[in-house]
């Protein structure tokens, strides 16, 4: 009967493991050992049958009583329902739990593989350019002058304070004119060149010349853009104060002569014009600038 | 506990003394040159960002408009006595090859063209622009047709200028010629 009972209820479940689980408990019953300890001794011919009943019952059930009573088997059933309930409840949250995880790494997963997928399309495109301008030019650049400088600013915002601070590299070419400059072939091998006064070509600070180091909230393209002509106006002056206008006009000198001797003169005289105003208005003559050359004995090749 | 404090407080002074530490003194330096300049081009280009990242909030899209100048020419320094031959009044002379002397883009000739950042996303911050505007300013320098184009013009009109300068020299035949040519 209790085989019966048992594979019945196994059936009615659907888990012969829980059922096996139940059993090998049942098998330690203290209550179930009492039972059998409270049974009558049994006669020989019943004790044969017994024997015989009991070769047929499984080894875990040999233990039980041959006929429990019926409020044993209630209670025992109640008990392996409620556990079982309990041990499906417990898997049912388990795998509810399991799934939500699932989930949950699911979305953080495609959140990530969204973002990065984002991040290359990210891209800056460019339309291509278009010369607007060409113009043919005669710039002589004698010198070059490069500062690494620091620009920054702070403003007031709701009761706290914002700082920019960008770093600027800058470049200032300076050099001469050519397209003004003059010449006079004295002789067969000597010449007077005139050159016009050096003057500022370019001062180049690019977007890659400049780095924030520094910026709280949100400053706007017009203001960056005053404190980057700020920086670009200092190195100008840095420039002009370290003498890079000197600099420039005795390299062109320097380098003139070196050309006009390299193309066979032997004597070559350069003057740099002085910047105009003051003398002009003046009247006082020109004067400065000269450089007389000596003669170059091996300059003709 | 007391005694750890008593040394671990000067020392933390000491290193957040050390790192607040200004630097106050520019980097700058003088090079003297000898670059030719015989052609100028002016570009203009759009430089323009879509930034895809975070779309779910809304667009975040920038466009710049940006005008560059381009000068090439010749470096006179690379120019040795070995490079001019005179015989009577002809002279030969071999000239390097024109190359990029500089590049300028002023602050002033960025303009800023169009800007949409909806509500949800953050403005473009200074160091976003500044790559941005690099990206930009490295596409000019990396246009193989754009480079080409200038260093042709340079070569003639440096061509011009020497035969010019020469002919005022006094020289009568003239070969202005390039290395690698």
């Amino acid at each position: 009967m209790e085989e019966e009972y048992n594979q019945a209820n196994c059936m009615e479940h659907g888990n012969e493991d829980e059922h096996k689980i139940e059993v090998v408990g049942e098998s330690t019953n203290p209550e179930g050992d009492k039972s059998s300890s409270e049974e009558p001794p049994q006669s020989e011919p019943e004790q044969k049958d017994a024997a015989k009943q009991s070769s047929k019952i499984p080894h875990s059930a040999e233990s039980q009583p041959e006929e429990p009573k019926d409020e044993d088997n209630s209670e025992r059933k109640g008990n392996l329902l409620t556990s079982i309930g309990s041990l499906l409840k417990g898997a049912n949250q388990l795998v509810r739990t399991l799934i939500i995880l699932a989930v949950v790494a699911l979305v953080a997963w495609g959140i990530i593989a969204w973002q990065q997928r984002a991040k290359h399309k990210k891209v800056v495109r460019t339309i291509t350019q278009t010369v607007v301008e060409v113009k043919k030019i005669k710039e002589f650049c004698t010198a070059n002058y490069y500062e690494e400088t620091v620009v920054s600013a702070t403003r007031k915002k709701f009761m706290k304070s914002e700082d920019l601070a960008i770093i600027a590299k800058g470049t200032v070419r300076v050099g001469f004119d050519l397209s003004k400059m003059t010449t006079l072939l004295t002789s067969d091998t000597s010449i007077v060149i005139t050159l016009p006064p050096p003057m500022v070509l370019d001062v180049i600070t690019n977007p890659s010349d400049f780095e924030t180091f520094q910026e709280d909230g949100h400053w706007d393209h017009k203001e960056v853009t005053t404190y980057k002509n700020l920086a670009r106006s200092m190195i100008l002056s840095h420039a002009k104060a370290d003498g890079i206008m000197e600099d420039a006009e005795e390299y062109g000198i320097e380098k003139m002569t070196e050309l006009f001797h390299r193309v066979g003169m032997k004597q070559v005289t350069v003057h740099v014009k002085k910047p105009e105003p003051a003398r002009v208005e003046s009247g006082v003559p020109f004067q400065g600038g000269a450089l007389t050359v000596p003669e170059k004995q091996d300059a003709a090749i | 506990m007391k005694r750890s404090i008593f040394w671990l407080l000067p020392m933390v002074l000491l290193l957040s003394c050390t790192g607040c530490k200004k630097e106050e003194q520019n980097i700058k330096y003088k090079i003297k040159k000898a670059e030719l300049g015989t052609v100028e081009y002016t570009v203009r280009q759009i430089i323009r960002n879509s930034d895809e990242s975070w779309k779910f909030f809304g667009d975040r899209k920038v466009l710049f408009s940006v005008k560059a100048t381009l000068k090439a020419g010749i470096d006179l320094d690379k120019l040795s006595e070995e490079d001019i031959e005179v015989r009577g009044s002809q002279i030969k002379i071999t000239l390097p090859q024109p190359e990029i002397v500089a590049l300028n883009i002023k602050p002033d000739d960025i303009k800023l063209a169009y800007s949409k950042v909806s509500a949800l996303r953050t403005e473009y911050s200074q160091k976003e622009i500044d790559e941005i505007l690099t990206a930009g300013e490295r596409s000019i320098r990396e246009d193989e047709s754009l480079r080409s184009s200038i260093v042709d013009d340079a070569k003639a009109n440096a061509r011009e200028f020497f035969e010019i300068l020469l002919r005022a020299s006094g020289y009568n035949d003239i070969e202005v010629a390039f290395e690698d040519e």
